[in-house]
């Protein structure tokens, strides 16, 4: 029999990869009974050898040096890396207690900032009467997170920074409410720790799976992940409000509903979005 | 493997990453440090050409640096940066081919792509065995090339090739073996007449998992 069994039909039978029984079985009978095909095999495997013993050039001179050089301008060009869950922690014993994801009395203190603060805003879309009902049978039972002071082990290399700010999020000022969480959490990199008091992450173990599966699906969605969530509230409804980076280092805020990791779609949990106009400085 | 920071002394690469996030303009450096020389054996493999696997690696630190926050954790670093690479050295590939002189499905080998491919093999001559392996692969679609530079030529397991590829492990097995089978008649020439077939290699059987 000197039926064809092609170069890569063996290539594959070799790698387990031919995927059909039969094929499988003409393959082996050919090898038995070939000597030719058995010789194929072997050059074959000759190929593996062949690229594996070809040495690899040596890194060209001055590369290190340029690579490094211009790793030094791109840090020149950008001090604070934009995005950067950098969260200042606050050794304030207010941290160390039950935070509400949403206050159950009054306004959040700094409401009234916030308020006086508001102007001009951008907001894209937004339904806000529909949004609403779509939120109040949100659950509630994950309303209080036991914040853990993180030990220094406990802390992932990188994770999501999520806080509570406690601040009820409108459809009029979402741009500069996301312009004060920005500043808040220090991602800007202002200190505007002078008018405000900063935000302190959540501990890992404290952030709702439902959160990270949301910004895992979103990311697949956007290309990006947020920088920062805010599980807080929008007209008054549990929201998260997740800050994602935008172009020219910029910022878009973008209302979440807190159901997002289990819809088949998790952009349309988006309700709302604003673009923070060129943050900081 | 993905969270584990066991107590060495050595800071883990995540650690580093996050620190740069943080600011600290040391911590990437040291991550440019462990990882250039994988990395460019990466790059020079896939592009074969050393000005353009050097402004490969150049770009690809830039844009992991760039966009060390969007890193996610759950991969570990070294695979991160491997993709970042190996996107890099792609679209060079890409540009490189707008013509389509490689085939990507057929076995229709294109005997005028020398005109982009740089020096054909010489099957009848001895000539520098670098050169006429890179020669060969530039035969290869972008798909199988990759997969048989991380595999066999660099000895990564396929498992970790196929993270990096972000494809099934059973692909990067089909990519490689079909990229086998092409290269087959562009190396014969380099097979060593009269030895016996199991030529021991420095790296060989290095794919094997």
């Amino acid at each position: 029999m000197t039926s064809h069994v092609d170069p890569e039909t063996l290539a594959l039978f070799a790698e387990g990869e031919l995927h059909d029984k039969e094929r499988e079985q003409e393959v082996r009978a050919w090898l038995a009974e070939s000597e030719e095909a058995r010789a194929q095999l072997a050059a074959l495997r000759e190929v593996t050898q062949i690229l594996a013993s070809t040495p690899v050039p040596p890194m060209p001179d001055g590369l290190v040096e340029r690579i490094d050089e211009a790793l030094r301008a791109e840090a020149r060009k950008h001090p604070v890396p934009s995005g950067a869950p950098v969260v200042p922690l606050t050794p304030s014993d207010e941290n160390a207690k039950v935070r509400p994801l949403r206050r159950s009395h009054g306004p959040a203190r700094w409401t009234p900032f916030l308020v006086a603060a508001a102007a001009a805003v951008f907001v894209l879309g937004a339904g806000t009467a529909v949004l609403s009902s779509l939120f109040t049978s949100s659950d509630t039972t994950d309303s209080a997170v036991v914040f853990e002071q993180t030990s220094p082990q406990a802390a992932l290399p990188y994770r999501l920074a999520v806080v509570s700010s406690g601040t009820d999020y409108t459809s009029d000022a979402l741009a500069d409410q996301g312009a004060e969480l920005l500043g808040r959490s220090a991602l800007s990199g202002s200190d505007g720790a002078a008018e405000s008091e900063p935000l302190t992450p959540k501990a890992d173990e404290a952030v709702p799976a439902t959160v990270t599966s949301c910004v895992d699906a979103l990311n697949e969605v956007y290309g990006a992940a947020p920088i920062l969530v805010d599980l807080a509230s929008y007209e008054g409804s549990p929201a998260w409000i997740m800050l994602f980076p935008a172009a020219d280092n910029g910022h878009e805020i973008r209302v979440v509903q807190p159901d997002c990791g289990e819809k088949d779609d998790p952009a349309s949990a988006v309700v709302t979005s604003a673009v923070l106009s060129n943050s900081g400085e | 493997m993905n969270t584990v920071t066991d107590a060495v002394q050595e800071i883990p690469d995540k650690e580093l990453l996050f620190r740069h996030n943080q600011g600290d303009e040391h911590a990437f450096n040291e991550l440019v440090r462990r990882h250039r020389a994988r990395l460019w054996a990466v790059a020079i493999r896939v592009l074969g050409d050393q000005e353009e696997a050097a402004d490969a690696l150049q770009d690809a630190f830039l844009s992991a640096f760039r966009g060390a926050h969007r890193f996610r954790g759950e991969a570990m670093v070294s695979t991160w940066l491997h993709r970042i690479v190996i996107n890099a050295c792609h679209d060079r590939l890409r540009r490189r081919m707008v013509r389509p002189a490689v085939p990507t499905e057929d076995h229709t080998l294109d005997l005028l792509s020398n005109e982009h491919g740089g020096s054909v093999p010489d099957p009848t001559g001895r000539s520098d065995t670098s050169l006429d392996v890179h020669a060969a692969l530039e035969y290869l679609p972008v798909e199988q090339r990759l997969a048989l530079v991380l595999v066999d030529m660099l000895g990564y397991r396929v498992e970790d090739a196929a993270k990096i590829l972000d494809v099934a492990p059973g692909t990067v097995k089909s990519r490689c073996a079909r990229g086998r089978a092409r290269l087959l008649p562009y190396l014969v020439h380099l097979r060593n007449p009269g030895d016996s077939p199991d030529v021991p290699s420095p790296k060989g059987g290095g794919r094997r998992s």
